[in-house]
């Protein structure tokens, strides 16, 4: 039978747990960049989150210690119910802490936002794209198709760069009936027709960039379709694997959760089997970008590919295309290779 | 030996409210024993890596088993061996309440010993910190009056032992954990 002894002391040690634990998930979100549990964007000041944690843990300390004093030095709670004290007061505050960094990190301005996309409305197939052309360039251009891999790739930034190199960049959205299988086979033909029929492109350059699941299909449809000249993968997939904690580096838990259930990536990715039609990109200039702290796809190893790979420092799974030193590397790259 | 150190050590009590004061809250039920469990909290959510992650989540449920482990071996001892507390049959500067249960081996120390082995056993530099914190606990509770020295020895063997009993010869335990592990995963909870 349990026995906590004193109410007043009991509810004093659950307040005093609870703003421990919820100062400790603060400093270990800053440590590890855990977007999903932090209050406040951690990636440029870490201290921040370490502050923030030892200012609730000793907010609970104080609270506790101060008005209990004397109780804590006469039987109290035993072990058992200590333990459950903690336990109680630790789920909450993992519970407290999914839900607030979730309403914080909404409230947070989008980094699309600072870039407003300036493409012209096309139709690909079923699926809707913008169409980003160069102002100064003279015809006939090189273009590049930009496919998103999921509804929070932003690519608007990344064809925005592309067209101020001289490039025409045709992204396209990201529809999730198109980019499902037997479907997303017939997205990148229809978008290689367009841009090929286009007056002002030139149809022997043409280039393909994907990112996340995108990535995969940009693979798959190169290496079938000898139309592609260069194909440059951000993050692909490959293998489907269960990120768990990882994901919520990537983005606050209810995005996390969908994107679990979300069992339609893992037919589409096993669909797709990039990394088995890889080899056959070659010999077309492949370019492989992963970014440093990406938690939720592993880069495969050297050898495996003829890819040129390029690691990103500092970049994460879903702002790997709005990366600056990504967007300049691929507006270069493709530059060359087309 | 050992009283003589009980003397030495208890001998800080007493003399500077400042010292009683760190004294006691190192001592007490809640301080050291709340940071323990804390760490564990953190190191559940801790590592760069996946891999790293998975290696420290196995400490924690290792460290709790261990807890269990400790305390049964130290229930066991005390149905055949009772010593009585310091403060029961000297004069001591007593800074805790009176505690009737037997004062060898110390229950707390092995509670921190054995978390602190068992997450050691994982993760040295996180180990090591927690070494500190029941360390502090065991000295604490003899200047305070409430054990002997050889009480925290006692207590820290019995943790200890616990530990590297639970994560080094019962692999079905950490073959339980990997599984409970991966299935937390799929709910992003590991």
């Amino acid at each position: 039978m349990l026995y906590f002894v004193s109410t007043q002391l009991s509810l004093c040690y659950l307040a005093f747990a609870f703003l421990s634990a919820l100062g400790a998930l603060q400093a270990v979100a800053a440590r590890y960049r855990i977007v999903g549990l932090a209050f406040v964007d951690y990636s440029d000041h870490p201290w921040r989150g370490y502050i923030l944690g030892a200012v609730l843990a000793l907010a609970g300390g104080l609270t506790f210690f101060v008005t209990q004093w004397e109780m804590i030095f006469t039987p109290g709670p035993a072990g058992a119910e200590l333990t459950i004290l903690f336990g109680a007061a630790a789920l909450a505050a993992v519970l407290v802490t999914f839900l607030l960094a979730s309403l914080l990190h909404c409230g947070r301005p989008s980094p699309q936002g600072a870039v407003p996309g300036d493409g012209h409305s096309v139709a690909v197939g079923r699926s809707k794209a913008h169409l980003y052309i160069p102002s100064e360039s003279t015809a006939p251009l090189a273009a590049v198709c930009l496919l998103p891999g999921c509804a929070d790739s932003r690519l608007t930034a990344l064809a925005n760069r592309l067209s101020r190199q001289g490039l025409v960049a045709l992204v396209l959205e990201f529809d999730p009936q198109a980019f499902a299988p037997p479907a997303m086979h017939e997205v990148v033909p229809a978008a290689v027709e367009l841009l090929s029929k286009l007056p002002l492109v030139d149809a022997q350059r043409l280039g393909i960039l994907g990112h996340d699941l995108g990535g995969d299909l940009a693979i798959r449809a190169a290496a079938s379709d000898t139309r592609i000249r260069a194909v440059a993968a951000l993050a692909p997939v490959l293998d489907q694997t269960a990120p768990g904690l990882s994901l919520l580096q990537e983005m606050p838990f209810p995005s996390a959760l969908r994107w679990v259930s979300a069992s339609a990536r893992t037919v589409a990715c096993k669909e797709l089997a990039a990394r088995e039609h890889a080899p056959s990109v070659a010999p077309r200039p492949f370019l492989l970008v992963y970014g440093e702290w990406d938690a939720l796809v592993s880069s495969p190893s050297g050898s495996e590919h003829t890819a040129q790979r390029m690691d990103i420092p500092g970049a994460r799974h879903m702002d790997l295309p709005e990366n600056l030193t990504v967007q300049q590397t691929v507006a270069e790259w493709f530059k060359e290779h087309l | 030996m050992d009283w003589m150190l009980f003397r030495a050590l208890n001998a800080l009590a007493g003399r500077w409210p400042v010292a009683d004061v760190a004294i006691r809250l190192l001592m007490n039920d809640y301080l050291i024993t709340t940071a323990l469990v804390l760490f564990l909290f953190g190191l559940w959510f801790s590592g760069e890596s996946r891999g790293v992650r998975e290696h420290n989540q196995l400490a924690v449920p290792s460290a709790i088993a261990a807890m269990f482990v400790g305390n049964g071996l130290i229930k066991l001892l005390n149905l055949v061996f009772y010593r009585p507390r310091p403060f029961a049959s000297h004069t001591v500067h007593l800074l805790f309440y009176r505690p009737s249960d037997s004062s060898f081996p110390s229950n707390a120390t092995s509670v921190g010993f054995s978390i602190a082995t068992a997450v050691f056993l994982f993760n040295r530099k996180a180990g090591l910190a927690m070494y500190v914190l029941a360390f502090l606990l065991g000295l604490s509770r003899v200047c305070g009056g409430v054990h002997y020295p050889s009480d925290i020895l006692g207590g820290a063997a019995a943790g200890v032992a616990a530990a590297y009993l639970v994560v080094k010869k019962l692999p079905f335990l950490q073959s339980a954990w990997r599984a409970v592990i991966g299935n937390m995963r799929r709910w992003l909870l590991a």
